[in-house]
């Protein structure tokens, strides 16, 4: 029984791996271990698996739960300094360019300064490629927000990541820093 | 340095690698049957969020129950019955369309001192006409808020006064009243509160009826529910007040009086302004009682409102009514000489406002520091022409603008212009009733009308001088110096 229930919900997260895991990365950039979350939250998915009503929409609880766990576990298990060089060396691990890590660092950090909503919506559409009406779905909004929302992360996204504020220099030479490689 | 392109960034962010592979993943999700299932730990929902919602949900529901449930007093709030029509025989000065009184004036007395005192005088015999004059202590200033300044305020025993009660004997066989006025003014300050707290008040009216009876005992014609019955009950029996079944307390802004209201008159204690009051139709049975009569034939409401009156007038001749028991007289009286000498200290303002309330330019308004420089000039001129040898002589200057006189004295036309050329400094205002009293002591300018003075007045005023002086004549008219004149009310 436990066997069939592990193989099917094995088969339900295979489709959601990657976009499970981008949105937990984003997430928990800076705060908490990713492995942490994601580990707390599929353990707490297998268990309530039957109650699932629609298992198509695996990765829409999957999402929904990592967003409820970050906000009430979050807590710095490691210094911010820790965990971003821990997810450097994943990333390094799976053979990434300090380039790329540092870009994506450089996006995370910006993405923690937007509020909640704004980077949630930001981190769906941008980077786990859902449709506004799944975002909507998730966030149990309308897609009408859902678009208000993005559209206004991206302004603020692009007045951070712009020249005239030193947040993206200083940033980067964090980001730099924590690169070990 | 070039702004970052987001766009790129979230391109990398999309194709890069997740930070854990899948196989990792997958090693994971074959360890958690043998895992513990994630124990229900209540206490994880708890964060600041959900306390801040749950405590200020429970707050709004818990004041929203203490606050519907304070209205569940409501059904014992008191029905008004059978309301009465209060007759004004004579209007009371303190009706809210403030007409005059009809009553003849009433004498007033004004005194140096301190006229408000405590002792009460207890009264057994006929009302005395004959004025004396009573050395009264001080009131003490919390008690004079309860208090009014009241027409009448002859220092007789039988007469109501501002700061003694009156009392008014009965043979009849209910419990005595007896207040002090100390006590009645409290009851009055008290019964207010009560009233105004339960919301017991006939409009914007300040009268306040308290029938004490123990069948039915009412407020302004309201029923009172049990509970405020003990509450009345407590406060009366603090001053010794029980029930009777013509008990009544009628309080208004200028008077109390708390005992019987009988046929025969009143009995009991009162306070402040002289008052007939009679209730009449109040001993009849009441027609919308419970306990039906069949004797009584219907009546329509108009008919029944009119059956019961109150009648409040001010005292203006006596009242025999039988026994011993009438109502207070007060005629119309000289103000009593005040024997002695006595110096009277005005005080001019430093800054003066020259405009009244309508917006009117007052006449012959002067600084103390304009009066005193005017003193000065007007003695510099009279002295300079010779007509005084002294600057510190009594002078009385009639101000008529076609003829200026000096003690009553006609003056050379020269000295006449230097007087006209030092009024116009000042501002000085002529007219036929105009006049400038002052010696070296004071400086009194302005109108001397009726009885009364509108200007301005610095210095000291020695009775003595005053009444042998030059000035004897314009003073004695007017009341505030007590120079043995009539007082009438309301001077200056």
């Amino acid at each position: 029984m436990s066997n069939s229930k592990q193989t099917d919900f094995m088969t339900a997260y295979n489709g959601c791996h990657d976009r499970f895991l981008r949105y937990c990365s984003s997430l928990a950039y800076g705060k908490m271990d990713v492995q942490d979350l994601v580990q707390d939250v599929l353990l707490t998915a297998y268990h309530n698996y039957e109650k699932i009503e629609k298992k198509e929409q695996l990765l829409h609880y999957l999402i929904r739960a990592a967003r409820n766990r970050s906000i009430s576990l979050w807590r710095k298990q490691k210094n911010q300094q820790e965990l971003t060089e821990i997810h450097a060396e994943r990333l390094a691990d799976q053979g990434v360019s300090p380039e790329t890590i540092l870009d994506i660092q450089v996006l995370y950090r910006m993405l923690n300064k937007l509020p909640l909503k704004q980077k949630d919506a930001l981190i769906l559409f941008e980077i786990n490629g859902f449709s506004m009406k799944e975002i909507a779905e998730i966030q149990h909004s309308n897609e009408g927000a859902v678009k208000t929302k993005i559209s206004r992360g991206r302004k603020k996204l692009t007045a951070l990541m712009s020249d005239k504020t030193s947040s993206p220099v200083s940033d980067l030479l964090e980001t730099i820093q924590t690169i070990t490689l | 340095m070039k702004s970052i392109d987001s766009s790129s960034l979230f391109e990398k962010a999309k194709q890069v690698p997740t930070e854990l592979s899948k196989e990792t993943v997958f090693e994971f999700i074959g360890t958690i049957p043998s895992l513990p299932a994630p124990a229900n730990n209540w206490f994880q929902n708890f964060n600041l969020n959900s306390i801040i919602m749950t405590t200020t949900a429970i707050t709004l529901v818990t004041s929203a129950v203490i606050y519907f449930t304070s209205f569940t007093g409501q059904e014992n709030t008191p029905v008004l019955q059978n309301v009465p029509e209060v007759i004004l025989k004579q209007t009371i000065t303190d009706s809210i369309d403030k007409k005059e009184p009809i009553i003849k004036p009433i004498p007033q007395t004004v005194q140096l001192d301190d006229p408000q005192g405590e002792k009460a005088v207890q009264q057994q015999k006929k009302a005395s006409l004959n004025t004396t004059s009573e050395k009264v202590a001080k009131v003490p200033k919390e008690e004079e808020e309860t208090t009014t300044k009241i027409g009448s305020l002859i220092p007789t025993g039988n007469h109501l006064d501002a700061g003694k009660a009156v009392q008014f004997e009965a043979y009849s066989s209910v419990s005595k009243i007896s207040l002090t006025g100390t006590q009645l003014r409290k009851l009055k300050s008290d019964l207010i509160k009560y009233v105004k707290a339960d919301d017991l008040n006939r409009g914007r009216s300040n009268l306040i009826i308290v029938e004490f009876n123990r069948q039915k005992p009412k407020i302004n014609h309201y029923t009172l529910n049990p509970s405020q019955i003990q509450r009345y009950e407590g406060l009366l029996k603090k001053y010794n007040i029980d029930y009777g079944p013509q008990r009544r307390i009628v309080v208004d802004k200028k008077y109390i009086m708390v005992g019987d209201f009988t046929e025969e008159g009143f009995s009991g204690s009162a306070l402040g302004k002289a008052m007939d009051i009679q209730f009449k139709g109040y001993d009849k049975p009441d027609l919308f009682s419970n306990d039906k009569n069949s004797d009584i034939p219907s009546i329509k409401s108009d008919t029944l409102r009119l059956s019961r009156q109150i009648s409040l007038s001010p005292i203006d001749e006596p009242k025999r009514t039988g026994g011993t028991i009438f109502q207070p007289y007060q005629p119309e009286r000289d103000s009593p000489s005040i024997k002695g000498e006595y110096e009277m200290n005005f005080y001019q303002a430093r800054k003066v406002s020259l405009l009244d309330k309508d917006g009117v330019k007052k006449k012959n308004i002067l600084s103390r520091k304009d009066l005193k420089r005017l003193r000065r000039d007007i003695y510099s001129v009279l002295y300079k022409s010779n007509l005084i040898e002294s600057k510190k002589a009594d002078i009385r200057i009639g101000l008529n603008p076609n003829e200026l006189t000096v003690n009553k004295d006609g003056i050379s036309q020269n000295t006449d212009a230097k007087l006209r050329e030092v009024f116009l400094k000042y501002s000085v205002a002529l007219g036929t009733k105009m006049k400038l009293l002052m010696n070296n002591d004071f400086i009194m300018i302005g109108e001397f009308n009726e009885n009364k003075f509108k200007g301005s007045v610095t210095g000291t005023i020695n009775s003595k001088e005053a009444k042998s002086g030059v000035f004897m004549e314009d003073l004695k008219e007017i009341s505030l110096f007590k120079f043995g004149s009539k007082s009438k009310k309301n001077d200056n």
